[in-house]
């Protein structure tokens, strides 16, 4: 397979910057690299046959409820929205997500559309990553209103973005539109300073889905 | 370190270990850590710090807190200086820089202060009244009289330091950390709530720190460091000092400023100076406290007349005497305890004057069993002394105003009219203040959002009283919040001190010629407020704005219930009936570079970026903003003009061949088994009978008949499209279609999923194109058989997969390629290498403009929302035999269908030289005198570098039939008008067999 | 700044909806509606005073349009649904 190039390329630098806590840095910032994502879009109201599907294609059944995310062997399948799932695994040669999934759900009455070139995914650990995200997301990101799986679409400054709540460190990943990762990847960096910020070489956050 | 000469030698809650230098109009003085800037300027015999606004009047530090009206300093130098900042706000650092306002030449001798021998000629609505002859005058006079009434200056550099906001939740807000507000915290912090307390000091505890007696008092210092200490036990209780909730806005979200660097030389490095909190919380509790009164008579706005609260605090908190022979005026308890501190460390109390007949209180009892001489039934009648108090005349209340009453020398007056509770966020939230008779004061009333209020701000004065408040409203409101039994915990059985009645004195009279002020910030006086009165602004809002009372950086926080208490007795009617002027955010002033926080210079807004942004940045694109997006406007080679670097571009494409990033045209899938009858409904034209593997230009209108937007639409499958829209409209569309499925016919079995982001595009055109698109692609036809001319095909290039189309924009044979993003920059680079032999030129936003108007193509420029489709020379393409689709039964309006409606036409100037502009007016006879009838506009203009002239399309009334006529173009802004021929819209290639050569 | 429920994400800050006007119109019947009656549907508004039933657009959130009952006065949410479900005490569509 083609090597993709991501959206930060030659802007997300490994390395500490900032001034960090006394135990090391507030926040550690990724990108999660060579990802395939795909959404599936349930057609009508009765989605029962669209969940069977999904699990059929990627092994992992959809959370029963809204704003939840499942995981299992590396794929997660994210709740985006009424009737509608993000599909995200690792990238695997000679294995199509998307193609698996149209086939899983050939019959079902859903849309497979491949998302995986759509969108920058970064992921933000460490004890201040609440802090870090609150200065740009009106969302409650608590343990208690935002538990480990939680996932929501809400907003970072004045982008768009999907934020999962991926362990209780805490991390989050945030899914970006692509031409706006450039730009929230500046701000993460500068918002994140105050606490201390390690930047983390793509190759850290694979497989860690 | 002994130039204090008012520090008190023990005491306080300063840090003496710790001395801090500082200067004050350029004069050094040392203070200690701990103190406030007034409370340093006192400990030094500083008492003149600042001049008034209106009359320039001597004035000095006259409260402890927020609500000071007279001290206020600009702080810091150059790029850091903040003007109107309040002295006792302000914590002292070493390097401290302040200087007096609204002063010239000097603090001492000010030449303004003339204003005070014209005093009784500038009255309320004086300017008004003065300068409003001859018509406009205002606007002349303004300039100079905003000189001499001026409050500070402002840094004229940018500001050095960053801000930042931040959202917050929490379960329980409180507002306040005095006793009443961390009693709140501690009983909503042991439910399990998520509790944010913020105050606004830097220190807990509020009262507690500033009062002899709880300082003194075991009990009261324990629970406070036993509450703290709880408190800070509570994993789910934040603390916030150093913060401010200075707005109450709907559903509960209240703003919070933090001063995170303030009170340091400058923020440490990455933080913030401030940063702006919204916070949401489903229960607040407000424990703001109470807000001492002044009492009205004459002089009392000199330096040294002080609030008695404030005389406390600094002689407690910050140990500093802040006279030597003090007299007390109040007229209630509370300000005994001022007369009982001063005492106790040795400053000569002359009397406490008290227009009440006596009190039974306790403090009373306790001032008078200290031997100080306390004079009932009397008043104040005026303050004398000319920079600062010298000496009072006291007289008995019945006799005030007719007689001299014995002057009493004193340096200090500590006055006390009684307590407001601080309601500016009680009122904001929505609730309204009720009248309270006993107190004399508004307290709050019923609550509009999630509030309570608690302790002094809820109108309960004693100590045991805000515990006992506090507990419970933080019991209530955790458990409205879902936390707790909403039972407070046991309050303290403290005994309570008894306290007599206060007695309410709006105003002494004083003699005509003196001046009792009412708002010290504003000058505004008793007699304004009378005269207001006279002059018929009886309504408390026209008398706020009038007299300007209340209307200063203190928004009137110590004037406010003596004004309205005025303009009662003058309107002979109750307090209550006046009313309240309203309470508007911001409780404090707050620094706007905290309301911009982050989105300043490269973060005002995102730049979005395409998958090939890199590649032009090295190719030394001139970029051109395209709502978020920067797109290249062109690439000017070295020694090239912009402008030549256009014209090379469009030649290029138009003989040989081209490169351009469209990436951020708009993209949209839209799937499913209804799919096809969507987009019959959502374009005016047909798009169920396109064939799979085909693109077609599709014209969209709104429901009122106007074209929305445009673009091809292409059949991927049997059950798939991909829309594009323009640039401009890609989020709107999508929120259309949104609307149509989810709304409107959410029985079609659609789903429309943007995938702009998936795809960078480019758009390959020119006669050469083919040529180089059969180099790059692989496993694709792309001969004219195998990809006609609004085909679709896929293959790869650079071994990766991609879309290809034949569409135009350019009016060249044309192909547009789409890849998955992350391929975008590989497959746009192979298809400049397999260009180089065909003298590929990549070109921009500018050329792309001029190729599509030489087209007569529309654009956002033509489609500007008052435009049909028939307007455009489209109308052919509205397929009125469908039954439905958004737009088709607006469409036989009469003002649609008029024919003189303007219809696009083509310009060319006569002269075939002068360039024309967008914007410009066609009108048909350039000599009638204004105004002229505007017959038609130019939208869009270019110089044609194919036709060799300049060309215009624009919009001109019956315009189809009227090709030939000439016109003139007026842009009255470059004072130009140009003689023009209208033509056919296509300028070039009528017959469209370029997009086949 | 309102806090919106969102039938399906919970309760939402305000910057994350965009307005979409009055939810008690009902786009005519093509096939047998007026003129007046599309008039009407396109230009007319009631703009009254106290609860008022409008669309939302979750834009930054899950992307449904929604209906809230807002009062115009005093900027209190009594109810929220999805777009087609009926707001509690209204109902349904016919």
């Amino acid at each position: 397979m083609v090597e993709r190039r991501s959206a930060l390329e030659g802007a997300a630098r490994p390395g500490d910057f900032g001034t960090p806590a006394a135990g090391g840095p507030g926040v550690i910032l990724g990108e999660r690299r060579s990802l395939a994502i795909v959404q599936v879009a349930a057609l009508g109201e009765r989605d029962a046959a669209v969940r069977g599907g999904i699990a059929a294609g990627c092994g992992v059944a959809p959370a029963a409820e809204a704003s939840r995310a499942a995981r299992g062997g590396g794929t997660a399948v994210l709740w985006s929205g009424p009737g509608r799932w993000l599909v995200v695994a690792a990238e695997q040669p000679g294995s199509d997500l998307a193609a698996r999934l149209e086939a899983a759900l050939a019959t079902a009455p859903a849309v497979v559309t491949d998302l995986g070139h759509a969108r920058t995914v970064l992921r933000v650990s460490g004890p201040s990553a609440r802090d870090l995200l609150a200065k740009g997301c009106p969302l409650d990101l608590h343990l208690r209103t935002f538990p480990v799986d939680a996932c929501a679409h809400s907003l970072l400054g004045h982008a768009g973005t999907l934020i999962h709540a991926v362990d209780a460190v805490p991390s989050f990943d945030l899914y970006l539109a692509r031409s706006y990762a450039r730009s929230a990847w500046e701000w993460i960096e500068e918002s994140a300073a105050e606490y201390g910020c390690r930047v983390v070489a793509p190759a850290d956050l694979t497989g860690s889905g | 370190m002994s130039a204090q000469p008012f520090r008190l030698p023990a005491g306080g809650r300063i840090d003496r270990s710790r001395p801090l230098a500082f200067r004050f109009d350029g004069k050094p003085y040392t203070g200690f850590a701990g103190d406030s800037l007034a409370a340093a300027l006192l400990a030094n015999g500083v008492r003149l710090v600042g001049r008034s606004f209106k009359y320039h009047r001597p004035r000095g530090i006259f409260s402890a807190g927020p609500e000071e009206p007279n001290a206020l300093v600009r702080l810091r130098r150059e790029a850091r200086a903040e003007p109107n900042t309040r002295a006792t706000m302000i914590e002292l650092f070493d390097g401290l820089e302040a200087e007096s306002q609204n002063r010239w030449p000097s603090l001492g001798f000010d030449l303004g202060a003339t204003a005070s021998l014209f005093a009784p000629l500038l009255p309320a609505g004086f300017y008004y009244k003065t300068f409003m002859a001859p018509r406009r005058g205002w606007m002349f006079y303004e300039r100079f009289i905003r000189a001499a009434a001026g409050m500070g200056r402002a840094a004229e550099a940018p500001d050095p330091d960053h801000y930042e906001k931040r959202h917050a939740h929490c379960d329980v807000l409180v507002v306040g950390g005095g006793p009443a507000g961390l009693a709140a915290a501690l009983a909503a912090g042991r439910t399990g709530a998520r509790v944010l307390l913020v105050e606004e000091r830097a220190e807990l505890g509020g009262a507690l720190r500033r009062e002899a007696a709880a300082i003194s008092d075991a009990p009261a210092a324990e629970w406070l460091a036993a509450t703290l200490a709880e408190l800070a036990s509570l994993s789910e209780v934040r603390l916030l000092r150093r913060a401010t909730a200075f707005g109450y806005y709907d559903h509960n979200l209240v703003a919070v400023l933090e001063r995170v660097a303030d009170h340091l030389p400058e923020p440490p490095p990455h933080r913030a100076r401030q940063v702006l909190w919204q916070v949401r919380a489903p229960q607040v509790v407000l424990a703001t406290g109470a807000i001492e009164r002044p009492l009205v008579f004459a002089g009392n706005d000199r330096p040294q007349v002080m609030l008695a609260s404030a005389a406390r605090a600094y002689l407690n908190e910050f140990a500093v005497a802040p006279g030597t022979r003090a007299v007390v005026f109040t007229n209630n308890d509370s300000a005994y305890a001022t007369a009982l501190d001063l005492r106790r460390v040795g400053i000569r109390v002359t009397a406490v004057v008290d227009p009440r007949e006596g009190s039974g209180g306790d403090l009373p009892r306790r001032a008078r069993e200290a031997g100080i001489e306390c004079r009932f039934g009397h008043a104040v009648l005026a303050a004398r002394g000319r920079s600062r108090v010298s000496a009072v005349e006291v007289a008995s209340l019945g006799t005030a105003g007719h007689e001299h009453g014995d002057n009493l020398d004193c340096d200090l007056l500590c006055v006390s009219g009684g307590w407001s509770p601080t309601l500016h966020l009680h009122c904001q939230s929505g609730g309204r203040p009720e009248w309270n008779e006993a107190l004399a004061a508004f307290v709050p009333g019923r609550s509009k959002q999630a509030e309570r209020s608690a302790g002094a701000a809820a109108g309960a004065f004693a100590l045991v009283d805000c515990i006992a408040g506090g507990l419970r409203a933080g019991a209530e409101a955790a458990q409205a919040a879902g936390f707790g039994t909403g039972v407070a915990p046991p309050a303290p059985d403290w005994p309570r001190e008894s306290a007599a009645p206060l007695r309410p004195l709006w105003s002494v009279p004083a003699r005509r010629w003196l001046k009792s002020f009412v708002d010290l910030q504003d000058d505004v006086t008793a007699g304004d407020i009378g005269l207001a009165a006279r002059e018929g602004f009886v309504s408390v809002e026209h008398l706020k704005r009038y007299t300007t009372l209340g209307m200063g950086t203190d928004q009137g926080k110590t004037s406010n219930v003596n004004g309205l208490a005025l303009l009662a007795e003058k309107r002979g009617e109750a307090i209550p009936a006046v009313g309240v002027t309203t309470f508007r955010p911001p409780y404090t002033p707050v620094a706007i570079g905290s309301f911009a926080g982050r989105e300043t210079g490269r973060h005002f807004e995102p730049i979005r970026r395409t998958a090939m942004h890199e590649w032009h940045e090295s190719a030394g694109a001139a970029w051109i903003e395209a709502g978020l997006w920067l797109r290249p406007s062109c690439y000017p080679r070295s020694g090239e003009s912009e402008r030549e670097a256009i014209r090379r571009e469009a030649v290029a494409v138009r003989q040989g061949v081209g490169l351009v990033d469209v990436s951020t045209l708009g993209k949209i899938d839209i799937a499913g088994p209804d799919a096809a009858a969507f987009l019959d409904r959502v374009y005016a034209n047909i798009f169920s009978n396109l064939p799979v593997g085909r693109a077609r230009y599709g014209l969209m209108l709104r429901e009122d008949g106007i074209v929305f937007d445009d673009g091809t639409t292409s059949r991927l499958a049997e059950q798939r499209f991909l829309m594009t829209t323009t640039t401009a409209n890609a989020v709107r569309v999508m929120q259309h279609l949104e609307f149509l499925l989810q709304t409107v016919w959410p029985e079609l079995r659609v789903a429309a999923t943007s995938v702009t982001e998936q795809w960078a595009a480019m758009a390959l055109a020119g006669p050469k194109s083919r040529d180089v698109l059969a180099r790059a692609a692989e496993g694709v036809d792309v001969s004219d058989a195998g990809l006609p001319h609004m085909g679709v095909r896929d293959g790869r290039i650079a071994g990766v997969p991609v879309r290809i189309f034949r569409i135009s924009f350019s009016g060249e044979r044309a192909y547009e390629i789409n890849v998955p993003a992350d391929w975008g920059l590989r497959v746009w680079t192979a298809l400049l290498d397999a260009g180089r032999e065909s003298g590929i030129v990549p070109y921009g936003m500018e050329a792309m403009g001029i190729l599509r108007i030489e087209k007569g193509h529309v654009a956002g420029a033509e489609l500007d929302g008052t435009t049909t489709a028939a307007d455009l020379g489209l109308g052919r393409l509205v397929a009125m035999k469908k039954p439905d689709f958004i737009g088709r039964h607006m469409l036989a309006r009469p003002a649609l269908a008029d024919p003189r409606r303007p219809r696009l036409v083509g310009f060319v100037p006569v002269d075939g030289a002068t360039r024309l502009r967008a914007g410009a007016q066609i009108v048909a006879d350039s000599r009638v005198p204004p105004p002229v009838p505007m017959i038609g506009r130019i939208t869009s203009a270019a110089d044609s570098p194919t036709l060799g002239h300049p060309i215009a399309l624009g919009f001109l009334e019956a315009g189809a039939s009227r090709h030939g006529e000439t016109l003139h173009a007026l842009f009255p802004l470059a004072d130009q008008w140009v003689p023009v021929r209208v033509v056919d819209p296509v300028f070039y290639d009528r017959a469209g067999e370029r997009l086949h050569g | 700044m309102l806090l919106i429920p969102c039938p399906f994400c919970g309760p939402r800050d305000q910057i994350e909806f965009t307005y979409g006007g009055d939810a008690t119109l009902t786009r005519p019947d093509p096939a047998t509606a007026s003129e007046e009656a599309w008039a009407a549907y396109v230009y007319l508004r009631d703009n009254p005073k106290g609860p008022h039933s409008e669309y939302w657009h979750h834009h930054a959130g899950c992307r449904a349009w929604i209906k809230v009952r807002r009062d115009t006065l005093t900027h209190e949410i009594s109810a929220s649904a999805a777009a087609t479900a009926p707001l509690a005490g209204e109902a349904g569509k016919p």
